[in-house]
């Protein structure tokens, strides 16, 4: 799946993940590709050649090089990702909780070589709705996550079209952290992969209090409990360590 | 017949200066312009972009101008007209009374700062995108793409509305239900439109409010929250969805309509539709 491809003129590569199908042709110089939205989702990565014509396809056409190579790699949404637990989540003074958050994947592909002015398409395995995480004058465009949190790995079965991000929240402060939302900018995070799953590094969010920054460490390594990982993409932005930032939001009452 | 001019050599040599100054403050402003704009104009917003541009420009004339005097050797004229300038003063502060109110009413809106260029304002009746800020007035690019100058006075003295100042904006929009609608549903079909709605966002909550009873209706606010470049998308798919979903789950927006009684209370006006 994630690896280089040679499309013959003419031929048509269709991917299915989620609830996306994604169909790429190859014509002259140019890149020709389609989405279609499946109606139930498919929890394995397909992909393969497509021997019938696609029907009632709209493409879109790239112009690019006379090269027949297409590479495939996974990413992280290309916004901030607000994380909304389905279930309440507190989190006592001075203790610390490492969740397992599925981020649905993005699909990527690049004439030739990963580099950013390679890429020629990407798309998200499923329709993500937008979200304002903040203020109202003062906050960031996102994408909204609802999820039951969990903190056993093991129990939880994985699609193959999320990746894993494993978030540590540490309650450094000397209040009670009712988790409502969080903030995750998968921007800086790399991606794994072990024999099944994809895995980005873990982030550690330190909570300091209600009205404080909280310190941010995206750790540089692949998860120490991920047996033979391997890096197959790199972060979308160069790679930030540390970040203070705001990354707890409370919901407030209007009459607050 | 033909009369010869005579210039004076002195005469030349001035002109030849003042062409020469011309030229040359011409060449060095727009030098300076092209300099700015590439040293500070990669991460600057158009507002400060139009402000260095005009400060330059502004300068630049004025120098030029003080170096013609200069050559022209009119310093004593200037000096005598500055004697003047008591009686001159009075004079042009009557006859530029309304420039100078613009001038200064110019510098404190860039001080203030209440919309910047690319901003879409409102200001009184007239709606558009501020497209620059001179010394003297605003001018604004209407959605139609009509040109509006609004002296700056105006707008110091007038509410102005900036619509796109912040991020996200929420679009209020009044929906009649009839009076037989089970209000519960209907709510929660509004909601499920908003969160259905790839343009909409999650979070703020769409806004669904029951607001009047009124003449044939009982009104309902629907307030969608969307990042504020999306308007006329969100408007167009919106309106579309309310009225396919209603049509579907049978919800009925009524027009005005008036019932005429014959004398009870309860019983309506009696008509019927006979065939001929």
């Amino acid at each position: 799946m994630w690896s280089k491809i040679s499309i013959e003129q003419g031929s048509t590569y269709y991917w299915k993940l989620g609830l996306k199908e994604i169909y790429l042709q190859k014509r002259n110089k140019e890149w020709l590709f389609s989405l279609k939205d499946l109606q139930d989702p498919v929890n394995d990565l397909i992909c393969g050649e497509r021997t019938s014509p696609v029907d009632n396809a709209e493409w879109l056409t790239i112009i690019g090089d006379i090269g027949n190579t297409v590479l495939s790699l996974p990413a992280l949404p290309d916004r901030p990702i607000v994380v909304k637990p389905k279930t309440a989540l507190k989190v006592l003074p001075e203790k610390d909780v490492l969740l397992f958050i599925e981020v649905p994947l993005y699909i990527q592909f690049y004439s030739e070589t990963n580099k950013y002015e390679n890429l020629i398409f990407e798309c998200c395995s499923r329709e993500l709705s937008s979200t304002w995480f903040g203020e109202l004058d003062n906050g960031t465009l996102a994408y909204s996550l609802p999820l039951d949190l969990t903190t056993a790995f093991e129990k939880h079965k994985h699609a193959d079209h999320n990746i894993i991000c494993p978030v540590r929240l540490i309650n450094d402060s000397s209040m009670t952290l009712d988790v409502q939302r969080f903030l995750l900018s998968g921007e800086y995070l790399t991606i794994y992969r072990d024999k099944k799953e994809l895995w980005s590094n873990e982030v550690k969010i330190k909570f300091k209090g209600e009205s404080e920054f909280s310190d941010v460490q995206y750790v540089n390594q692949a998860p120490s409990f991920v047996k033979n990982a391997v890096q197959i993409a790199n972060a979308r932005s160069s790679k930030s360590t540390n970040v203070f930032s705001k990354s707890f939001h409370f919901i407030k009452s209007l009459t607050e | 017949m033909s009369q010869n001019i005579n210039i004076s050599p002195e005469a030349i040599s001035m002109f030849k200066q003042i062409a020469v100054t011309l030229i040359l403050g011409y060449v060095i402003i727009q030098v300076l312009v092209i300099l700015s704009k590439r040293v500070f104009f990669k991460k600057a917003s158009p507002q400060s972009k139009m402000l260095i541009t005009k400060g330059i420009i502004y300068t630049g004339v004025v120098v030029v101008v003080f170096t013609i005097i200069n050559i022209l050797e009119l310093k004593n004229v200037f000096h005598t007209m500055l004697g003047a300038a008591g009686v001159l003063g009075i004079i042009l502060g009557i006859a530029s009374q309304t420039s100078i109110g613009n001038i200064v009413s110019g510098l404190f809106l860039i001080s203030e700062k209440p919309f910047e260029i690319g901003d879409l304002i409102r200001v009184g009746e007239k709606q558009g995108v501020v497209y620059s800020i001179d010394l003297l007035s605003i001018k604004l690019r209407t959605l139609d793409n009509l040109l509006i100058r609004i002296p700056n006075q105006t707008i110091i003295s007038t509410e102005v509305v900036n619509i796109t100042k912040f991020p996200i904006r929420r679009m209020d929009i009044t929906i009649g239900v009839a009076y037989k609608e089970d209000l519960k549903k209907v709510t929660e079909l509004l909601r499920s439109i908003a969160h259905k709605n790839p343009l909409c966002l999650d979070e703020p909550e769409p806004l669904v409010l029951s607001n009047t009873f009124n003449t044939s209706s009982i009104d309902f606010i629907f307030g969608v929250w969307f990042e504020k470049t999306n308007y006329l998308q969100v408007r167009n798919s919106i309106f579309q969805q309310i009225t396919e979903r209603f049509r579907e789950e049978g919800i009925e927006i009524p027009f005005p309509h008036i019932s005429v009684y014959t004398g009870e209370a309860t019983k309506p006006f009696p008509v019927t539709n006979e065939d001929r």
